[in-house]
This record gives structure tokens, sequence and C-alpha cells, in this order.
């Protein structure tokens, strides 16, 4: 049986996109893994919103900078992903890797998420993150909406998703 | 003038292969809820910041008062004991 | 195109649990996945014992934080440590990952990597050895207790 089974790969176009949706996601996985490329037109903060919620989300990361490191939270907005992609200003052409893992997406029960991310850049500044994310409710995760919290993912980026079994 | 409303790629995975995707534009209430939120995370961001630099600011009095022999005040103390 | 992730087992418990074992691992595999997704019946720490094995010391670097305070902690133990002091699981949803490669080579010690998360209750991940050259094949997870709902997942990756 395949356990690890791609479902979509998104990859931005020309106009860029604020927003990458998923809808009527599949029930018949255990957890959901999502990898992602992502550049910015502005700034690096965005957010992994199941079912288009934006209530209920509690989160706490470790990071480095390149230069330091620090720890930030616990948060309970839903900007859930600080400094994940890559903003304008790094690199021409490099984009964050990101790995998001969802665990029990169909449970009856609050959702964890772990987040793994590096942002390249050809200097310095380049953020390492790993982020623990909790969305508080019960209801099963029927779509996902990765979106930047201001202005777009630019071309190429890309994400994909998976369900696990 | 270029139409710079922001768009969402949407994959409806009911649908078969091919025919998943769509582009369409956020809707106005979505534009209104993003900005609402950024300006709410900003707020709490400033915060957290201002808290950060006041701490930062005890412990560089608490450490010039260690040095000169004055005496440090609860909030300086606890700080610096562990 | 071959799936190299295989589905091998999940558990769940139905009543509040101390100890999980997975025994008898099968060993067609490279290496081996496990997510553990649950709550705790209290605040506790959480750790793996491989292959039953209390005579050894297995070396683990462990780094957390519970948003008010990060922590590192080199040691070793006889259980590998997943999570610790700073950052307890307790009846908020956790989830722990733990990758262990060449599980079932014997040239070569094993090494692991795990990822646990708590929400706001903190983060981390472990770095850690099991320092025998034996294949695994088992696994017991402890804590203080394992919550009815709480699924141990198991996957195997092959080369």
């Amino acid at each position: 049986m395949s356990a690890m089974t791609l479902v979509s790969t998104v990859t931005v176009g020309a106009g860029g996109a604020a927003n990458i949706e998923w809808t009527n996601i599949p029930q018949t996985g255990k957890d959901l893994l999502i990898l992602t490329s992502l550049r910015g037109t502005s700034g690096a903060n965005a957010r992994i919103l199941p079912n288009n919620n934006s209530s209920n989300h509690t989160w706490l990361r470790l990071f480095g900078t390149g230069s330091s490191t620090g720890r930030s939270g616990p948060n309970a907005n839903a900007s859930n992903l600080q400094d994940i992609p890559n903003n304008p200003t790094s690199t021409a052409n490099t984009f964050s890797n990101n790995s998001i893992y969802i665990s029990n997406y169909t449970a009856a029960a609050a959702k964890s998420m772990l987040v793994d991310s590096v942002q390249e850049n050809n200097a310095t500044a380049a953020f390492q993150v790993i982020s623990a994310i909790t969305w508080n409710n019960t209801a099963a995760i029927t779509s996902l909406v990765l979106q930047l919290d201001s202005n777009n993912f630019v071309q190429n980026s890309s994400a994909s998703l998976y369900i696990i079994s | 003038m270029a139409d710079t409303t922001p768009m969402k790629i949407i994959v409806d995975l009911s649908k078969p292969e091919g025919e998943r995707e769509s582009i369409v534009p956020l809707t106005k209430e979505e534009i209104r809820q993003r900005e609402l939120d950024i300006a709410n995370f900003k707020a709490e961001q400033e915060a957290r910041e201002a808290e950060e630099a006041a701490k930062e600011a005890l412990k560089v009095s608490a450490r010039q008062k260690l040095v000169a022999g004055e005496p440090l005040t609860p909030e300086e103390a606890a700080l610096l004991v562990l | 195109m071959t799936m190299a992730y295989t589905f091998i087992s999940r558990t769940t418990v139905s009543s509040n649990t101390a100890t999980v074992t997975l025994d008898n691992l099968t060993q067609t595999f490279r290496d081996l996945v496990i997510v553990v997704d649950g709550t705790l019946s209290e605040a506790a720490s959480a750790s793996i014992r491989f292959n039953n094995r209390t005579d050894l010391q297995l070396p683990y670097i462990n780094v957390q934080t519970n948003g008010n305070s990060t922590q590192i902690v080199l040691s070793d133990n006889s259980s590998l440590i997943v999570g610790g002091d700073l950052v307890q699981f307790n009846t908020n949803r956790f989830m722990i990952q733990v990758n262990i490669f060449d599980y079932t080579q014997t040239d070569k010690h094993k090494s692991v990597l795990s990822r646990f998360s708590s929400g706001q209750n903190g983060l981390g991940m472990t770095a850690g050895r099991f320092p025998a050259t034996t294949a695994v094949t088992r696994l017991d997870f402890q804590s203080w207790m394992f919550a009815p709902g709480t699924t141990f997942t198991v996957w195997g990756v092959s080369a």
C-alpha cells in the first residue's frame, strides 16, 4: 500500500498568488505533509490555515537568523509561519524550503503541526526555523490555505500536498 | 493601470486531475480580514518587542549596579538570578 | 514509481498507558519513521527504549523551548529522552516524529533524529544514537501516561 501519496503540486504562475488553497482533501489518510518552495513579493511571513480558519491557532518557534538565535511565542494568532518564505531582499531566484507536517488531520481532536524551514540567501541573513503549531479545533481538515501575510508568492513558488496513510 | 487585486489558486481535489486548479481573486471580505489580521499581529509584535527591550534595559541597569556595588531593584534581581 | 515509504502499523491507546511497545519490528526496510500523536493524562516527558536494553547509555543532545526560555541538554540515558524538564507534554495535543536510520544494519550504531511539538507548550528536537551494532527489533515508548486516542504509527523507508 502506498503510504505517502502526492495529491497535488501547485506552481505559482506569472501573476503571483496571495493564496494557495486545497479544497475537498480526501479523508482517506492519516497525516498530511506539505513541502513548499516559497518566495514573497514583500515580507517573509505567511500562514497555514486548516479549513481557512484563522481562529484557535497557538504556536511557538525556535530560529536562527544566520547571526543569532532566538525563540518566539507562545503566540495566539494565525500568522503561524513567520520568516518562512524567502523575502524579496534575498538573492535573486532563491526560494525557501519548508516542510509542514500535520498529524491526524481527520481526527475529532486538536491538530498538531510541525514546521521545518530554511531560507536561502547568498549572505549572512537567512532564517532556519522549527515551529510547533496547534490548531485547537476538532473538525477534520478538509481544506488548507497557504497564504502570504501581505502581497504575493512570486512566480515559481511551489507547494506539494501529500497524504500519508 | 494594472489590476493589483490579489489572486488565489484553488485546487479542488474532488475533481479529476487536470481539472482541479483555478485562479480567482480574493473577495473584499478576505482582503479585509487579511488586513485586520496583519494589523493585529503587528500590534502584538510591537508589544512583545517593547517588553523585550524593557527587559534588556533592566539587565543593563542591573549589571551596571552590580559593578558599582549599588542595590538592585526586585525586578532587576529577578532577571539576573536563575 | 515505487513508493519508498511503506505503512507498517498503527496502534491506538484505549486507556491510560505508561508504555507502548513495538516488538518484532519487520527487518525489511532501511529506516523507520514513527509518529506519535495524542495527549498525556498529566504533564510528563517521554522517552524511547531500544531493544529493551537498560545496560547501554544512549548519548543525545536535546534542544527545546517552552516560550519563556530555551534549554540545551547534552547527556546520556538508558532511554532516548524526547521532551524533558522544560517541555512537558500534557493534556494538550502533542506530536513526536522519530526517524531511526539504518535500523536493521549490523555494522553500525543507529542515529536517531526526533522533533516534537506541543503547540504553545513547547517544541524541540533530539539527536541521539543507539550505541549498538545489533539491529533494532523493539521500541518501547514510555511516558506517564499516554491517554486514550494517542496513536503510534510506524512506516518503513526503503533504501
